[in-house]
């Protein structure tokens, strides 16, 4: 079967007074029907970058994208600024991390979803706010029925977001696109939203590429996770796989620098392993690996030449020349 | 390890021509309402700078037997009702329109900053400072100026002071919303926990953002002044219709406009050209210095 | 406690909201802090933890001066310094410093690293000379992992875990006793965060300064803090060391708190329950004890009767109802530990 989305050879680069920046340098990945891809990065990794480019959500004037962004066969790159609005918030929909900023303060939340419903699947406007309501109720928002009649300023941060994704789910999106769903949310509030995306998705079977930095987020809710490190797609492999056993340096640094609540209790002299130096700037491209100013395993070779990733059987690609727990290691 | 392991990724073509960071002066150049805008002030200015040297003709030298004239080479715009030379005049009143936009827009930066700091650090004198202006700025700003003009008896002084007037509230309700923005920002905080003093940080934390936000108000101010000392000459509330103006060439203009339009024309005509060339400065102005205006980045 | 750097006692803050125009129309009134009490000794790390809107920064705020206190006191080393004026105070903030959250607001643009450093040491006259004081601005940036190159920088030239360190190296410029840390490594990516706070761990070791880490991350926070007291809606829940804090949590908040921090493992699956709802507005905050609207334990008591933070073990302080049953029939006793 055809992958839902996918995207290949992806590069974005952005003009400023600074230079131009390269937030997204040659990134390829697929998204198949019904599975929860994460992109997990650090700022300046082009994550988000990414998934606004899917959406053609970048600015125009200042912005130029290459490769290829394919959905469900059709090249989005190559669709009109028309054709493009009938697929986003229908076909594709997307969630962003500040849900105040994406909600209309002076609309009512009741107008706001139906107005989607209405745009997109072409709904009465009775119908539209009953529908509305459905949505509402599904994702847990109590007395779903008054809260439409509700200003977005009424809602705390964690019934915000609810908010958004009932839209964004509002007209059964094939993909949503979830950019940093609960970075903006307390730790309470995030494990109840990301239970929330994990149930909904059980019932809708909508593909979900979720954009995170947080590791902890993409064990909770990934199927399958590509990591990005300025700009480069450098690992992809299933959550499960990336978790046991990382192959790229910094998908293990990251990994073991993640604080787990407890590791203290046995180890009184422990201390939280971290990755040394900096993320690099997107303003200049360095010759070789983008991670071998970090990276503790690095040779000559990594200066020299930037690795080309890897696919492997097992769907566990990575692109380093020396990788961490791989199998059939072909140079130790 | 043999190199024939490495598999190395293909290079990546550049999607923009990389010029690097460009110098403020070059963004500033880039800028096309920037540079058209005081290029034509700047004609302007000159050429109201050297009027001795463009024209020989006093512009008050009164001259009966050359009255009404048209347009001619010794007199290119021709001649008002008392034979002074039409274009030696508008030159002159070029120096007076400038000098009064300038110096008012001088004026009202600084004495609107000074307030604007105050009021906006000092919350207990906000509350009344900023009702004073807010009771200035209810009045039209035409109407004040009149008022002023009146009690006061007309002179340039008193021109440039009330309509400096009119414009102070405007710049220090400005100044008070950026320093109520920036006195928020942790690193007002973090000066205040060094140990800081209030005024150190009003004048070397606060004051300098407040400078972008002035210069392109002072650009506006400019404009509306030279409006309003125009309109202050025409209604004759301005200064004395001895000294020629823009707005005094237009007076006088007024009650033989259909013998003479080129009278209320002509300094008409410059007096727009130099608005409309002020307020492209500070269009392109605060395109290139207000963050939020700027284009993505 | 006569050994503790600082004490706070019954730290109350109330902010006004909406006054309208000379005091008219209606105003609101929120309790961010409502009768807070804790004490710091020298050279230890109190950590104050909770979510958004809990209070916990204004603790730090009242604590620096940022904001006035409506009521309690700010006891330094067994002087109330609460009620000091701005100018004895002023003097008095070079014992006590503040690393902020936001890397890029926290620095002046317009300023250079050296002028940035360079700031406390002259405010508190602790350098004379020119030549004395680029000495300690580069012994400063060499404290915090930077070269001495830097000091002729731009912050817009550094990316934001070296903007921490500097923010950190301006704190230390004064050699303060207490340094308040605002969620300081909270807006930091994963790799640098780690980098942050063993830097921090560091300088403790050193130079003997007491921190007061605010954050909303207990899994950070165990790694940095030597005692952890939890926040709730403007009062606290829970006062322990480290250890027991985490080994047995005495508050059903802490415990919701502790279960909710996500695992990095896809293997491992959660088994508390989840916390309901979401946290009450600090405008009307409920009844009793305030955590009663989410807590999974509640009974009608905890409705209608403050829960006084009373002592349950050792240095072990919770404002809970259940920590008045006995031992046996304590569900925060008998429930499976939430780590391992």
């Amino acid at each position: 079967m055809a992958p839902l989305l996918s995207i290949t050879d992806l590069q974005v680069h952005f003009r400023t007074p600074r230079g131009v920046s390269r937030a997204v340098e040659g990134v390829s990945f697929d998204v198949n029907a019904g599975e929860t891809l994460a992109i997990v990065g650090e700022s300046g990794s082009g994550k988000s970058v990414t998934s606004m480019a899917v959406l053609r959500l970048l600015p125009t004037k200042t912005t130029r994208v290459s490769g290829s962004i394919r959905f469900e066969d059709r090249e989005l790159l190559d669709l009109s600024e028309d054709e493009m609005r009938g697929i986003r918030g229908n076909a594709i929909s997307m969630i962003f991390q500040e849900p105040m900023t994406a909600l209309n303060p002076v609309l009512t939340i009741g107008s706001q979803i139906a107005e989607a419903l209405m745009l997109h699947q072409g709904l009465g406007k009775r119908q539209a706010l009953a529908r509305g309501t459905e949505m509402l109720d599904l994702v847990g928002i109590p007395a779903a029925a008054r809260r439409m009649s509700d200003y977005p300023h009424k809602l705390s941060g964690g019934m915000r977001q609810r908010v958004m994704i009932a839209m964004a789910l509002a007209c059964e999106p094939r993909l949503l696109i979830a950019d940093e769903p609960t970075t903006a949310l307390d730790v309470s509030i995030q494990a109840q939203i990301l239970e929330l995306m994990r149930s909904l998705k059980a019932r809708t079977g909508a593909a979900v590429v979720i954009v995170t930095h947080d590791l902890g987020v993409v064990a909770e809710v990934a199927d399958r996770v590509a990591v990005m490190y300025a700009g480069q797609k450098i690992e992809e492999a299933s959550a499960t796989q990336l978790f046991a056993r990382p192959h790229h340096p910094y998908t293990s640094g990251l990994l073991r620098a993640m604080p787990r609540l407890g590791t203290s209790l046995h180890d009184p002299d422990w201390t939280l392993a971290s990755i040394p130096g900096q993320v690099p700037s997107p303003f200049s491209r360095q010759e070789g690996c983008a991670f071998a100013p970090r990276c503790a395993k690095a040779k000559d070779v990594c200066r020299r030449h930037r690795p080309a990733l890897r696919p492997a059987e097992d769907g566990h690609s990575h692109a380093c020349h020396f990788p961490d727990n791989a199998t059939g290691a072909d140079h130790v | 390890m043999g190199d024939g392991e490495v598999l190395v990724a293909p290079a990546l073509p550049d999607l923009f021509e990389d010029r690097g960071r460009r110098s403020a002066l070059a963004a500033v150049l880039a800028h096309k309402a920037i540079v058209i805008g005081a290029a034509i002030v700047l004609v302007i200015t000159l050429m109201a700078v050297c009027a001795p040297w463009l024209t020989p003709i006093d512009p008050t030298a009164i001259a009966p037997l050359e009255r009404l004239k048209g347009p001619s080479l010794a007199h290119p715009f021709g001649t008002d009702m008392l034979g002074r030379d039409l274009f030696s005049r508008v030159l002159y009143g070029a120096r007076i329109s400038l000098f009064v936009g300038f110096v008012i827009a001088a004026l009202s930066s600084i004495i609107g900053l000074v307030i604007g700091l105050v009021a906006g650090y000092w919350r207990r004198l906000d509350g009344i400072v900023m009702r004073l202006m807010d009771a200035l700025m209810s009045i039209p700003g035409i109407l004040l100026a009149i008022a002023f003009m009146a009690i006061s008896g007309g002179s340039m002084g008193n021109v440039i002071l009330a309509i400096t007037i009119v414009e102070v509230p405007r710049v220090a309700r400005l100044v008070r919303g950026t320093v109520l923005s920036v006195r928020r920002q942790a690193y007002v905080e973090a000066a205040v926990a060094s140990g800081s003093r209030s005024l150190t940080i009003l004048l070397s934390h606060i004051l300098p953002n407040t400078i972008a936000p002035i210069i392109i108000q002072a650009t506006y101010v400019c404009a509306s002044a030279m409006l309003l000392e125009s309109v202050l000459s025409f209604i004759g509330a301005g200064i004395p219709p001895s000294i020629p103006t823009w707005g005094n060439i237009m007076a006088d203009g007024r009650s033989i406009w259909q013998l003479k339009p080129s009278m209320i024309f002509l300094p008409a005509l410059f007096l727009s050209l130099t608005i409309l060339a002020i307020n492209l400065v500070g269009d392109g102005l605060r395109d290139l210095l207000d963050p939020r205006q700027a284009g993505n980045g | 406690m006569s050994d503790a750097l600082l004490c706070v006692n019954d730290l109350k803050k109330r902010f006004v909201l909406g006054g309208g125009i000379l005091g008219l129309g209606t105003t609101q009134e929120v309790d961010a802090v409502s009768g807070v009490s804790f004490t710091i000794a020298a050279g230890e790390t109190l950590a104050l933890v909770g979510e958004s809107g809990c209070g916990k920064s204004t603790v730090g705020r009242c604590i620096l001066r940022l904001e006035t206190p409506t009521d309690g006191q700010v006891v330094l080393d067994g002087e109330r310094i609460d009620d000091l004026s701005p100018e004895t105070f002023r003097k008095l903030r070079k014992r006590i410093q503040v690393v902020f959250q936001d890397p890029f607001s926290s620095l002046n643009p317009r300023r250079k690293i050296r002028d940035i450093l360079a700031e406390p040491l002259r405010n508190f006259g602790l350098v004379r000379t020119r030549a004395e004081c680029d000495r300690k601005v580069a012994e400063l940036l060499q404290i915090v992992g930077l070269s001495e190159d830097v000091a002729h920088r731009w912050p817009h030239e550094f990316s934001g875990g070296q903007r921490q360190r500097i923010g950190i190296a301006r704190a230390l410029a004064s050699d303060p006793d207490l340094i308040v840390c605002d969620e300081a490594v909270s807006a930091l990516d994963v790799s640098v965060k780690a980098q942050i706070v063993n830097l921090l761990k560091d300088i403790q070791k050193k130079t003997g300064t007491a921190f007061l880490f605010i954050s909303h991350d207990l899994a950070i926070v165990e790694n940095i803090s030597h005692r952890v007291a939890v926040m709730y809606l403007g009062k606290l829940a829970e006062i322990a060391p480290r250890e027991a804090i985490l080994r047995r949590p005495r508050h059903p908040y802490t415990r919701a708190l502790m279960s909710a921090v996500p695992i990095p493992d896809p293997a491992m699956r959660r088994t508390e329950p989840l916390l309901k709802g979401d946290v009450p507005s600090p405008i009307a905050p409920p009844s009793g004890c305030r955590f009663h609207t989410r807590c999974p334990f509640v009974e009608e008591r905890c409705r209608t009767e403050v829960p006084e933070l009373r002592p349950v073990a050792a240095g072990h302080l919770a404002a809970c109802h259940l920590n008045d049953l006995a031992d046996g029939e304590n569900p925060l006793l008998s429930a499976p530990p939430v780590v391992a």
